[in-house]
Formats: structure tokens, sequence, C-alpha cells
């Protein structure tokens, strides 16, 4: 059998594992939450503020201001123009919403990935009969699946409801909807990829969350202060925070698809680390 | 007591009489036993070393292909470190492992043809009993036809198929070593190592996890880690006895057992004819043990057999006015055991 197949038959089992344990179960609502809080506090923030004047606005006077809103976030002309296209409630909640709290949901869905089957040495059970690297890379797609469902969850929530607004046209919120989901799943496989490595350097779930945690704040807080400089601009490509702000939110299609193999690559070499650590580890 | 006929090696060669290894002494030496067939697994010269501390110490023996094979030793002798060596778990410091002629971690070589089952590996909480197995049997390479019915026959062997849908963790300890069990067996293995079987079953379960392993006997190569001598002595063909990490012993349970060259004889209050027995026709040794009035006779093997010998000692005894209240053949694994392990 190959290492492929191995993988693939891990991956599926670790899907129906998360989506049915408890665990599984709390994220999931949690991210079905994560897609009716910020859907709630529109409808909310409409009781407060005029909104209902503000969407009755032409769509192309709306996209203006958000152009204006985007340059003033430094976005550059291109990029604040191709942006401005993007329902502002889709960009808001789903496209930076979702990126700032996926790193923190993934460690939680993730850190006890590899750490718990070692503490628990049911990895024995499957060691014998699966290389031991195509475990760990079955084990990580299967949460990157998870991740993924999870996610479309939120959007498809999100974009349900303003399609029942009827603030923005229907191709639009789809189109954009779509895109951000692929965005957030390719942002997804980095975290997973770290989640996993740090994951496989412990035998108790929780080291490897605390630590965890520790990682993934100094990851996303380098990358972020990197990524500020023009002279570290360069070493801000190792952290997959640079791919998200660069390259995905751009206009020109190449640099979308560097953005995704970038951060999918990311999480791949993380993964392959965790692999190396759990093919030579006693467990 | 096991009978002779189950204790017998599956293969007809002659047992070996080297038995004891010196390996303890620093007198290394590779035991190899007799048989047709290259042995199911070979381990040369392995060490273990957790940090500062050696857990198994210059190991070499080899398992027959075919045989039952018991791992024997007190808690710490490194019965479970070189179990779990030979399943793959841990890397030896040093020396070499082979199982099927493969490196034990050769997963892919070895696919299907190694069964283990874990003393303390947890079954996945929250997976149902037949999903997981169908699972497992999935990723030995068979089709998800064959892993349902291999499955379906290795849970009905340890009488749990109708947890099917019960989750592992919902469990008993023992079905939950039972379904342990079952996936050991996924497939029919060539070689199936199990460590503690029968580690904290009630009689019942356990007697019946016995009997699975001996309807295995001769269908494949079993490799048993336990602390229950009775069972083992019962179960095995051949053993390995460890001690502080260093192999102390190793041979057939016959020869460990010493029941092809001791018998032992349980006199009741009156006379000890000790002499008459001395002058036996092949006995080398007599000794009785006034606290427990038993005789114990050690003779030549190759002048007569147990049997023989067991004959002409309780006609030499029912001669002297001896009255016999017991015999057993050899020292019992338990006794063996005693004398080399610290």
């Amino acid at each position: 059998m190959s290492p492929v197949m191995e993988a693939g038959l891990t991956a599926q089992r670790e899907l129906r594992r998360n989506l049915r344990s408890a665990k599984g179960i709390a994220m999931f609502v949690l991210f079905f939450l994560g897609g009716a809080i910020p859907s709630v506090g529109q409808i909310l923030l409409g009781q407060v503020v005029d909104t209902k004047t503000m969407m009755e606005a032409p769509l192309e006077i709306r996209q203006e201001l958000f152009e204006n809103l985007l340059k003033q976030m430094k976005f550059d002309e291109v990029t604040a123009k191709y942006l401005s296209k993007c329902p502002m409630e889709l960009f808001v909640y789903l496209f930076k919403g979702a990126l700032f709290f996926l790193p923190w949901l993934i460690l939680l869905v993730g850190f006890d990935l590899i750490a718990g089957e070692i503490q628990h040495r049911s990895i024995r059970y499957l060691a014998g009969r699966a290389r031991r690297s195509a475990i760990v890379a079955g084990k990580a797609l299967g949460v990157w699946g998870v991740i993924a469902v999870m996610t479309l969850v939120l959007d498809v929530t999100v974009c349900i409801v303003m399609l029942a607004k009827g603030d923005y046209p229907v191709g639009l919120v789809l189109s954009w909807g779509g895109r951000i989901w692929i965005f957030t799943v390719a942002a997804g496989a980095a975290y997973v990829g770290l989640t996993t490595l740090v994951s496989s350097f412990f035998r108790t779930p929780i080291v490897a969350l605390f630590v965890g945690m520790a990682v993934m704040f100094a990851v996303l807080l380098t990358g972020w202060i990197l990524a500020r400089f023009d002279s570290t601009a360069t070493v801000a490509w190792a952290f997959p925070s640079a791919y998200e702000s660069k390259l995905l939110v751009s206009a020109n299609p190449l640099h979308v698809i560097a953005g995704l193999a970038g951060l999918i690559g990311w999480g791949a070499a993380m993964v392959a680390g965790a692999a190396a650590i759990v093919s030579r580890r006693d467990i | 007591m096991a009978t002779e006929e189950e204790k017998a090696p599956p293969s007809s060669e002659a047992p070996t009489s080297a038995v004891e290894s010196g390996s303890r002494s620093g007198k290394k030496s590779k035991i190899k036993l007799k048989s047709d067939k290259p042995p199911a697994i070979d381990l040369r010269g392995v060490f273990k070393k957790f940090g500062s501390f050696t857990a198994v110490n210059d190991l070499s023996f080899d398992v027959p292909d075919g045989s039952v094979f018991g791992l024997i030793g007190p808690n710490g002798a490194g019965k479970t470190t070189t179990f779990s060596m030979l399943a793959g778990y841990l890397r030896p410091t040093s020396g070499d492992i082979y199982v099927l002629d493969r490196s034990p971690d050769a997963v892919d070589a070895l696919k299907g043809q190694v069964g283990v089952l874990p003393q303390d590996a947890l079954l996945p909480a929250n997976e149902p009993v037949g999903e997981l197995m169908v699972y497992l049997a999935r990723l030995q390479g068979m089709t998800a036809v064959d892993a349902r019915r291999s499955a379906e026959a290795v849970l009905t062997e340890v009488e749990g198929l109708d947890w099917w849908k019960t989750k592992c963790g919902a469990l008993s300890h023992g079905m939950a070593k039972r379904v342990g069990l079952a996936q050991a067996l996924l497939g029919n293995p060539r070689v199936v190592l199990l460590d503690e079987p029968t580690a904290g079953l009630d009689p019942r379960i356990a007697y019946g996890v016995r009997q699975i392993v001996k309807s295995r006997k001769g269908r494949c190569t079993l490799v048993i880690s336990s602390h229950n001598l009775q069972e083992l002595e019962e179960i095995c063909d051949y053993a390995a006895i460890l001690d502080h990490g260093h192999l102390v012993a190793h041979g057939t349970m016959a020869e460990l057992t010493a029941t092809a060259s001791e018998i032992r004889i349980e006199l009741a209050h009156g006379p000890i004819p000790i002499d008459a027995v001395r002058v036996v026709e092949g006995v080398k040794a007599v000794s009785f043990d006034k606290a427990s009035r038993e005789l114990a006779i050690t003779f030549d093997r190759n002048v007569a057999d147990a049997e023989e010998m067991i004959k002409r000692a309780t006609y030499v005894l029912y001669q002297g006015q001896a009255r016999i209240s017991g015999i057993s053949k050899g020292r019992g694994l338990e006794q063996r055991v005693m004398e080399l392990t610290d």
C-alpha cells in the first residue's frame, strides 16, 4: 500500500472522529457561532447606525467608500480597487476576522493530534500497519479537512444572512464568499502544519497546547512585525502572515495562486518536520 | 500441569542442550535454537539505553518460526522494552533485530505479517469497535470488503462481535483486552506479539484468551510477554528468561523446566529409600527436601526418558516401602525463574 493510501485512510478516519467527538462538536458550534455572531452584530448595528440609508446608496458609491477605507488601511491603489468589489462585511468578518481567530481555533482542534496518540500509546495500533510519516500526514490532512468544513459552515452562515438582507448581488456574495473560503482553507493549512509540528514534540497534550500557544503567538507577531518594515520584508516570507496580507489580497491571479501555494507549502513543510520527528522518536 | 505433548516443540528436532546464557557474566553467546526454517525473529547483541539506564543489555536470541515463545522475567527485567523493540515501537540503541528477516520498522515489507497486542496502549475512546477494526485492517492493505470480513472474523474469535457498534471507551478492561487481541490477529499475521495478554483479566476471560492463543499454535509464530509463569509454561514451546536487562536462560520449555532430565516425587511420611534410588541406572543425582518432602531425581536423558525414569524410580521406592503422594517432571517454570533471577 502506498503512503498516499495510508495517509488518505488516516485522514478519513480523523475527519470522522473529529466531527463526531465532543471536542469536534464543540468546535463546530464555535465556528457556527463565529458565523452567527457577526451576522447578528450586523443586524444590531443596523438599529444603532442608519445602515439602511447607507445600504440604499448605489453599489458603486458603497464600493468607492470601501476603496477609500482600504487605502487608509495601507493597501495600494490597485489592490484597494480590487478589494473594494468585495462586500465589506465579508472582508471584515470572514477574511480579516476568520484569519485572526483561525490559528487559535486550529490549535484547539489539533494540539493533541500527535501528543495525545503518543501519551495514550494509541499510535502503537497504527505504527505496525502504516508508515509513521503517513500517519502524521493523514492526521494533519484530517484536521485540515475538519477546518475546511468548519470554515465552510461559518462562510455559508454569513453569506446566507447577507443574501437574505439583499444588500449585495447574489453573484458578488457567492463569488467573494467562495474566494474567501479558499483563502481561509489555505491559511488553515499553514497553521495545521505548525500545530502538528508542535504536537509531535510532546507526549503530554496540555504541554503541547501551551507551547503551541506560545509558538503560534511568536510566529504571528514576528511575521506581522517583519512585514511592517521594508528592510525585513524578505524575511517576512518565512512566515504565513506575509502570504495572507500580500498575496491572497492581490488583484493579480498569479499572486493569489502563489499565496495559496505558499501557505499550503509552508504547512506541508511543517508536517514534513513533524513526520520526521515522529518517525525517529520512540513511541 | 501441561502434558509433555503440549510442551513439545513443534519441530521434531532434538532440543539443544545450551540453555543458560553466559551474557550476564560477560561471556556473550548467541544461542541459536535448532530448526530447519530460518527463525521468525532474530536478535543480535541488542542494547537499549534510556539516558544512563540500560534497560536491555546485550540481548541475543532467536525465535523459531511457528513456535510459541515466552518472554519471561520479573518487573524491570526488560521484557516490555524488548517486546517494544520487536514491535518497532522502540529503536535499539545498538544491535540488530530481524522480524521475518526484516527490520521491525520496515512497515511496508512487514505489512499484515506482524500483529501486535501492546500492553498499555489505549484504544481510541470515541471510535466504535467495528469501525476501528475495519480501519486497522484496511491499513494492512485489505479491501473494504475483506477488511470488514476479517474484522468480523477476529471479533467473533474473541467473542466480541456484539461490540461492533460499541465505542472503545465504553468497553470494560476485559473487553478492551479482547478487542486488542482481535486487532493483533487481523489478517492472520505470520508473527503475533502479545504483551501481557491476560493481565488484569478475570480467570474465565483469561482462560478464553489462552484458548485463543492455543488455537493459533502452529498457524503463526507467537511471542508472549507475561508475568504469569503457569500460563507461559502451559502455552509456550520456547522461552527466554530475562533479568535486569540480561538474557539469563533461553531454550525449549522442556529444557528450561528440565522436564527431560529431572523428576520430582513427593513422599508422604514413611521410609525414604534414597540410596536405593541413587543406584538406579541413569540416575545422576538425588536430593531430598525435608520441608516439602520432595525427592528430586536428576537423570541422564540419553539413558532413559522421563517416563522410563518415573517407572524405575517408583518401582525402587515402592520396594523400599515409600508412600508416594505426587510425581512431576522437571522443576516447574516458576521455580526455574526463581533460581535464575534476583
